[in-house]
């Protein structure tokens, strides 16, 4: 079997269609976003190099996008990542508490994964959502004017959602 | 051309040129990391910035294209503001322990820093550190001091087309690396470390072993392929410590290949031969030049009066000088022997009796890029002259029809048109079937003779050899090149291939670029050139048996397309007398008299390229031992011969005669005509066409005897060691029992590849053909 499954390819294919053709490498974010879903949320060597096979580019240049951008994991994760906002207006209406507040609930470091498998919390630049900082994103889901109860909130119900499935 | 002023001094400039272009064109000094004149433009490291009348803020010269009237200032007080504050920032995060660098000395940030730096930092922060990585035995990483210019990455993606290194991770913590850590292939590396301006990347033979100003710089050229590139030697206390390029346009550019860059090491190597010996009742002893010379002069008069000349046979390498070839081919004048020949490589001249000698191209290095065509067969180009390969790279971004034809699928690091694989006999009828397809779409010009000649008569070409006629035909492509490598001119059929290539020079005007062997095969072919062509080529007489033989700078057993039959022959002969900068077990078993030789760092002497262009060298070092330059080894032997005129002081004198001789009678490009080359095409095919072939060639490191004894290279190689390397389909179907067969699916369906130049090349040859379960019909 192939690195990328065919569902993969056929997501990238729909990618590289937006794109002119000589310009096929343009579909590297997406191409690593999509491989790196069907790979548990993280990227290997092995997919990342399938993905620049495919695009046909050099592995190192997929592999230069896949360190530069943090939403690309380069080892295996926790079961939710959680990336909290760190950049200058989270940082003003007080990231720093709620980074705190996950680093004791998760009992983890942000940058780190919980022991126990279920949490990586991550620091991320600017969302795009400054009106409500502080902010953070969790399985593609935005939560927003963050309070510790909010926090709170959140990680049980992320632990009930694990407990149900 | 536009008027500029640059501090004020009135200029004139080409539109579209840069600011720091035209600074450097004018010898206006602008600092800068990231800029170099043969990558792109990155433009970020900020430290050309100057000033520009009217604009407001400082603009980064490497990028800014001068415009007309524009007024630049690259010493005002803004521009030097400009320039120390990203020198601060630069510094921020570099160590500042130039002492314990390697680079110190020579480093682009310590001279700049010097001129446009402070002499203090408010910097007391911590800085950054960044491990550093293994990319191999050539290249040293330092990449705490890199500074993030990306040259070195450029270079992977634009000239060596090989992308290898690149810049990972982002801001500050962006540092250099390889994608999963690996030592780097391209035959190019090295040339990062001259790049890279910092200590950032280094030379590790070279790391640690001395500092720039200790050493001397002495200009020089490369032994080891027909480019001639051209470098520089640096030498402290007779020592060589470095080799480093020399620019030269027309050849290198400003690069060196790896080959060139590291096979110094081997100067030093345990296997020098110092003192001259001889074989007396099978001991070795060691003797003085008087005696050793006296020997061999008496040896080979003795069995020339015995036997005859045809008793006698002498054999170069193509890495000796143009002045030993041509006492070389004097001596065997002198003696009458015609056994003698530097082409021990190949296995085909039968074109000679036919078209002589001539130059092995008809155009120039320079060529290749800017052709619109170019045939490749027969060669991996990127291991037998990578500088040709970068140009032929040139030519492919321009737009070039690059089309491929090879016994294996290898990797040119351009977008090919088409590259093509068949099996290593096939070469002939698949260049034969695109020779037909050209000549039958002009059919105005009477080549029936040529087309019903033996190798044309019965074929059909197929799709993609009508392709490749129809490019070298294209009326807008006027410039087009077939080079053949060495696998072609080492193919059993070579001058079949050679007889092709010159009948589509002869009927479409494609230029031929037929690489040869070492840095001198054209100096070889010079010489006997220069003496009537009496030379029988070595492919003719490999079994005779002869009774004395002269060997200058090669490896009888590694050194030779016939060496399985040459060390048979040794054994048996009276008398071997080996010209030799290195000893080994097999030359104390093969030879009766060793004679030491300098390399090509301890001797004086020239190089002819492959365009016939002769580069003088002076020695750098002093040969060690009692070693001594070869042409004082022959001048010395030809006197002991009683040959008139061999008084040479120098080699300068030898120099000097040859090239009076050549202008008398240049050697000069085939011109061929319609008759020898039906000639040509009518011989028979020899290449065996048995159910499994087996072809050979030199690996990139194992050409010539310094290279074999360059560690660092040698450790390079380990990816291409010495085996059997068959495609996974061609294995199943001939088993074999040996376990040095390795699975290499880049080559053709029922043939074997084994890489010569290592001690057990030969033996594995015929041990492959013995363990075979079936038995091809080999004899
Ligand atoms: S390693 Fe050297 S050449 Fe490469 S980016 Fe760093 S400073 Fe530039
Ligand atoms: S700064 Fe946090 S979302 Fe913009
Ligand atoms: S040299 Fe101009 S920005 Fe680096």
């Amino acid at each position: 079997m192939s690195v990328l499954s065919s569902e993969v390819i056929a997501q990238i294919d729909q990618w590289i269609q937006k794109y002119p053709p000589e310009q096929r490498r343009s579909a590297v974010l997406p191409g690593l976003l999509m491989a790196q879903e069907a790979n548990g949320g993280w990227l290997s060597a092995d997919v990342i190099t399938a993905v620049a096979d495919y695009l046909n580019i050099p592995p190192i240049a997929a592999f230069e996008v896949a360190s530069f951008y943090s939403m690309y994991e380069l080892a295996p994760i926790g079961k939710h990542k959680i990336s909290v906002c760190t950049n200058i207006a989270c940082q003003l209406a007080g990231c720093q508490t709620i980074i705190e507040h996950l680093e004791q609930r998760c009992a983890t470091q942000l940058g780190a994964t919980s022991a126990d498998g279920q949490y990586t919390l991550r620091s991320v630049e600017c969302m795009g959502a400054c009106i409500h900082a502080p902010m953070l994103e969790v399985n593609k889901q935005y939560h927003e004017n963050l309070t510790l109860e909010k926090v709170d909130a959140l990680l049980s119900q992320l632990t009930n959602e694990g407990a149900s499935s | 051309m536009i008027d500029i002023e640059i501090n004020g001094i009135a200029l004139k400039a080409p539109l579209g040129a840069s600011i720091i272009e035209v600074a450097d064109a004018n010898g206006i000094s602008i600092p800068r990391f990231c800029y170099h004149k043969k990558l792109s433009i990155a433009a970020n490291c900020r430290m050309c910035l100057v000033e520009v009348d009217k604009v407001g803020k400082p603009l980064p010269a490497c990028a800014t294209p001068v415009t007309a009237n524009m007024k630049v200032f690259t010493q005002s007080p803004k521009a030097r503001d400009a320039q120390r504050a990203v020198m601060e920032f630069l510094l921020i995060n570099h160590p500042l322990d130039c002492p314990i660098c390697d680079q110190g000395g020579q480093c682009e940030l310590q001279d700049n820093a010097m001129t446009y730096g402070q002499d203090f930092s408010r910097f007391d922060e911590s800085k950054r550190v960044v491990v550093d990585k293994d990319i191999g035995p050539l290249i040293a990483t330092d990449l705490t001091r890199c500074i993030q210019c990306t040259r070195c990455v450029r270079f992977g993606q634009e000239i060596a087309g090989l992308r290898e290194l690149g810049a990972l991770g982002r801001g500050e913590k962006m540092s250099i690396g390889t994608f999963v850590e690996q030592s780097l292939v391209s035959e190019i590396s090295g040339n990062i470390i001259d790049l890279c301006p910092v200590g950032a990347l280094t030379s590790k033979p070279f790391r640690f072993k001395a500092r720039p100003w200790e050493l001397n710089q002495h200009a020089s050229i490369s032994p080891h392929d027909c480019l001639g590139t051209n470098l520089y030697i640096h030498t402290r206390n007779g020592d060589v410590m470095r080799v480093v390029p020399r620019d030269n346009e027309a050849i290198n550019e400003t690069w060196l290949a790896d080959r060139d860059r590291y096979s110094y090491t081997a100067l030093k190597s345990p296997d020098r031969l110092t003192q001259p010996c001889i074989k007396r009742n099978g001991q070795w002893q060691v003797t003085d030049w008087t005696t050793a010379l006296a020997t061999a002069a008496d040896n080979l008069m003795a069995i020339n009066a015995q036997h005859g000349s045809d008793a006698l046979a002498m054999l170069a390498s193509p890495i000796s000088t143009s002045e030993e070839f041509a006492l070389f081919a004097k001596i065997a004048k002198h003696l009458k022997v015609t056994q003698f020949d530097h082409r021990i490589k190949t296995q085909d001249q039968r074109d000679q009796t036919i078209l002589g000698h001539y130059l092995s191209t008809d155009t120039t290095i320079v060529a290749l890029e800017d052709c619109q065509v170019a045939l490749i067969v027969g060669s991996h180009l990127a291991q037998e002259l990578p500088l040709a390969l970068t140009r032929i790279r040139k030519a492919s971004l321009q737009g070039a029809v690059i089309h491929a034809l090879n016994p294996a699928h290898y990797e040119f690091n351009c977008t090919l048109s088409s590259n093509v694989t068949c099996a290593y006999e096939q070469l002939v009828t698949e260049l034969a079937s695109i020779v037909k397809a050209v000549l039958l779409q002009r059919p105005d010009r009477g080549y029936d003779a040529l087309i019903s000649s033996l190798q044309l008569k019965e074929l059909t070409p197929s799709a993609a050899h009508l392709k490749i006629a129809e490019d070298l035909l294209n009326p807008s492509n006027e410039r087009k090149i077939i080079l053949l490598g060495q696998l072609a001119d080492h193919h059993p059929d070579a001058a079949l291939l050679r007889a092709l290539c010159l009948t589509l020079n002869t009927v479409a005007n494609v230029r031929y670029f037929f690489i040869t062997d070492g840095a001198n095969s054209t100096g070889g072919a010079i010489a006997q050139h220069l003496q009537n062509n009496i030379s029988k080529p070595y492919a003719t007489w490999v079994n005779n048996a002869v009774h004395a033989y002269v060997l200058l700078n090669l490896e009888p057993d590694v050194d030779c397309a016939h060496s399985g039959a040459l060390v048979k022959q040794l054994k048996q002969a009276e008398c071997v007398i080996a010209i030799s900068a290195f000893d080994s077990a097999q030359l104390r078993e093969s030879a009766t008299i060793l004679l030491p030789a300098a390399c090509f760092t301890e001797t004086s002497g020239s190089f002819a390229n492959i365009e016939g262009f002769q580069q003088c060298f002076a020695a750098s070092v002093a040969a060690p031992g009692d070693s001594r330059p070869g042409w004082k080894i022959l001048r010395v032997l030809g006197n002991l011969l009683k040959i008139a005129g061999f008084d040479y002081v120098s080699s300068d004198d030898i120099a000097q005669e040859l090239q009076a001789e050549l202008a008398q009678k240049p050697l000069t490009a085939a011109v061929a005509t319609i008759e020898p080359l039906t000639a040509l095409l009518s011989l028979n095919k020899k290449c065996p066409t048995e159910s499994l072939t087996l072809f050979s060639d030199w690996a990139i490191y194992r050409g010539d005897n310094i290279v074999r004894r360059a560690m660092p290279l040698q450790q390079a190689l380990s990816q291409q060691a010495c085996g059997i390397y068959m495609n996974s389909a061609t294995a199943k179907q001939w088993p074999t029992a040996l376990t040095l067969s390795t699975i290499d699916d880049r080559i053709a369906d029922h043939n074997a590849f084994i890489p010569a130049g290592f001690a057990h090349s030969t033996e594995l040859q015929q041990q492959l053909f013995q363990s075979l379960t079936i038995k091809p019909t080999h004899d």
